[in-house]
């Protein structure tokens, strides 16, 4: 299988303070690939490195086998989409508006949409579901359903590779599964390269191919979600205690974090010692 | 292929705009000290009364080129405001408030002083004055946090009081007639204009305000977060510098040429965003269109609202402004 990342020694630090060093690994064409780790681990930064937005880092990555440096912001688009992290904030463009801007790395410089981009938008609405959402505009919308609006903008840019910041992070039950297999179906329909940032272990153990559990900006383990979710690697990676089972579905690891009254081990205290009298 | 919806909404908006603007022309050139009614006006306009020179040169040669003036500097402002307001995704952000006016101000007294000419010499020291205004504001609320809507007002606020202190302390270096004009100037001033003032602002203008809509998609794209611009396929660096140059550019050339007139970019694009949504590629030109109509139509009011003689426009613009801001402050802190 050809590689859609390469990423060789990645380093970078935000003034004094490094996020990432040394970092190599590297994702197959039509892989799923999740990476997983602490708050500060990195992944954010990584991400953004992957996706063209930080330019300040030292190493190299290759996308689809040409040097990231080398594209213009436009190939790069025609080839890689970001849904980043929800924001608060939205203004007031109607889906369908929001949809035609992700064609705008195939169109001109006004953004005068061809039937081609419009019946393009109207595919990726019905596959993300958010055909009935139309006319209404994104201020209007609930965070689950801006969440796969986003998703369907970054289905209408035809990339290779989806990068996804946390996407299911602020979603109910329902709406994280949903992401979660519309990914799964983009990957296995369209032979799509996901990339994923996540902080649910057991949701990524489900769906990713492989696993990279990162911290400190340092590879811990990489491969199938079975070698990497042990009690060991999440223990040393998040420093808490978690035990794991496997997943009544199948085969999936599953991990339970082990709440502090079950520990008797003196050799791990509760951090904080006495709460003050009152 | 079918026609594409954006560009008939386009047509569907500039349209009315169009009419309205050209019935205030048309009104602005009928109204004045010396009232001649719209009749004579239209007249005059279709030169049916080739006899009545003064009723000629009263609506050729005095209110013409004022009106014209009136809707250049009204569309470049709520243009200006339009632009800062999606490139720093602040709502509140207007040339005036951020104190680029001031410092083009600042800039083209300076040059009044240094006895330039107004052209290119004023329009130059204005230019540099607002440029050096712009790199300050943005300075002061910086790097990182320029989003943050407070610390772009508080540092537009700083900027233009420093700005007033050094008019206040160049205009009292100035002891001769000079200062009545300047005084006047400051507050916005559209009497003082001729064809070949309205000439060349229009080539001056014409340039940036299609610079505006050729970018007018990539601001859609900005609003939706510089991060997503740039992953979306936007040079943000490229597209960011030449719209803050040329809204400066156009808008040192507006102060250079009538002074100082706020709030108008502040009023014309929130109106039109709550009538027409967010896409620039309509609002641009809806904008420009509108902000014309709207200082045509302040202008016209600053000539006939007194009994004697007239207001400078600067006032009516601000009387109208200063409580729309107020209340959009308000609105926006909920």
């Amino acid at each position: 299988m050809t590689p859609a990342v390469v990423a060789q020694d990645l380093r970078h630090a935000y003034g004094p303070e490094t996020v990432l060093r040394g970092l190599s690994f590297d994702v197959k064409k039509g892989e799923f690939f999740i990476i997983i780790g602490p708050n500060g681990s990195g992944k954010t930064t990584l991400l953004k490195i992957l996706a063209g937005i930080d330019r300040s880092f030292q190493g190299s990555v290759a996308l689809l086998q040409r040097p990231l440096q080398s594209y213009t912001r436009r190939e790069l688009a025609r080839r890689l989409a970001l849904v980043p992290q929800l924001a608060a904030e939205a203004f007031p463009f109607s889906v369908q508006e929001v949809l035609l801007m992700g064609r705008a790395p195939h169109m001109g410089l006004l953004g005068l949409e061809t039937e081609n981009d419009r019946r393009i938008a109207e595919q990726a609405m019905r596959f993300t579901g958010v055909s009935h959402l139309g006319h209404r505009t994104l201020d209007q919308l609930s965070g689950g359903e801006r969440q796969r609006v986003f998703l369907a903008r970054a289905v209408c840019q035809e990339p290779a590779v989806i990068l996804l910041d946390e996407p299911t992070a602020a979603l109910d039950l329902a709406h994280q599964i949903r992401v979660m297999d519309l990914m799964a179906r983009l990957q296995q329909e369209k032979g799509v390269t996901i990339l994923m940032v996540s902080h649910d272990i057991n949701l990524a153990a489900m769906y990713a191919d492989r696993l990279m559990l990162l911290k400190s900006g340092a590879r811990v383990a990489i491969g199938p979600p079975g070698e990497i979710v042990t009690y060991q690697n999440i223990e040393r990676t998040y420093g808490c205690r978690v035990l794991v089972g496997t997943n009544p579905l199948g085969g999936y690891p599953q991990i339970t974090p082990v709440p502090g009254r079950f520990l008797q081990d003196a050799s791990d205290p509760a951090p904080g010692g006495k709460l003050p009298d009152r | 292929m079918s026609p594409r919806p954006v560009l008939r909404r386009l047509a569907l908006v500039s349209l009315p705009l169009l009419l309205a603007l050209l019935t205030t022309i048309f009104l602005g050139l009928g109204f004045g000290v010396t009232g001649s009614g719209l009749r004579a006006i239209w007249e005059a306009l279709l030169a049916l009364d080739v006899s009545n020179v003064v009723q000629q040169t009263i609506v050729w040669r005095i209110r013409l080129p004022r009106v014209l003036l009136a809707a250049e500097v009204g569309a470049t402002l709520s243009l200006g405001g339009l632009i800062f307001q999606a490139l720093l995704r602040n709502p509140l952000a207007e040339p005036y408030i951020l104190g680029i006016s001031g410092g083009s101000a600042v800039g083209a007294i300076s040059g009044i002083l240094l006895g330039l000419p107004r052209f290119p010499g004023v329009s130059a020291t204005a230019f540099a004055g607002s440029m050096a205004t712009l790199a300050l504001v943005l300075m002061l609320s910086s790097g990182r946090h320029i989003l943050k809507k407070d610390t772009l007002l508080l540092a537009g606020v700083m900027v233009n009081a420093f700005c007033s202190a050094m008019i206040l302390f160049l205009i009292s270096l100035t002891q001769d007639s000079r200062l009545h004009n300047i005084i006047f100037w400051l507050m916005g001033d559209l009497s003082l204009s001729d064809m070949g003032q309205v000439q060349l602002l229009a080539l001056l203008l014409a340039p940036c305000f299609i610079l505006a809509f050729l970018l007018s998609h990539a601001m859609n794209l900005l609003l939706m977060g510089k991060e997503t611009a740039m992953v979306l396929g936007v040079n943000i660096k490229a597209v960011t510098l030449t719209l803050l140059v040329a809204t400066s550019f156009m808008i040192s050339a507006t102060v250079a040429q009538c002074g100082l007139l706020g709030f108008v970019g502040l009023v014309i694009p929130h109106l039109l965003r709550l009538m027409l949504g967010p896409d620039h590629r309509i609002l641009v030109p809806a904008c420009i269109l509108g902000g014309a109509t709207y200082m045509v139509g302040c202008d016209l009011l600053a000539r006939i609202v007194p009994r004697q003689g007239e207001l400078p426009v600067g006032v009516i613009t601000a009387m109208i402004g200063a409580p729309v801001f107020i209340f959009l402050l308000r609105r926006s802190g909920k």
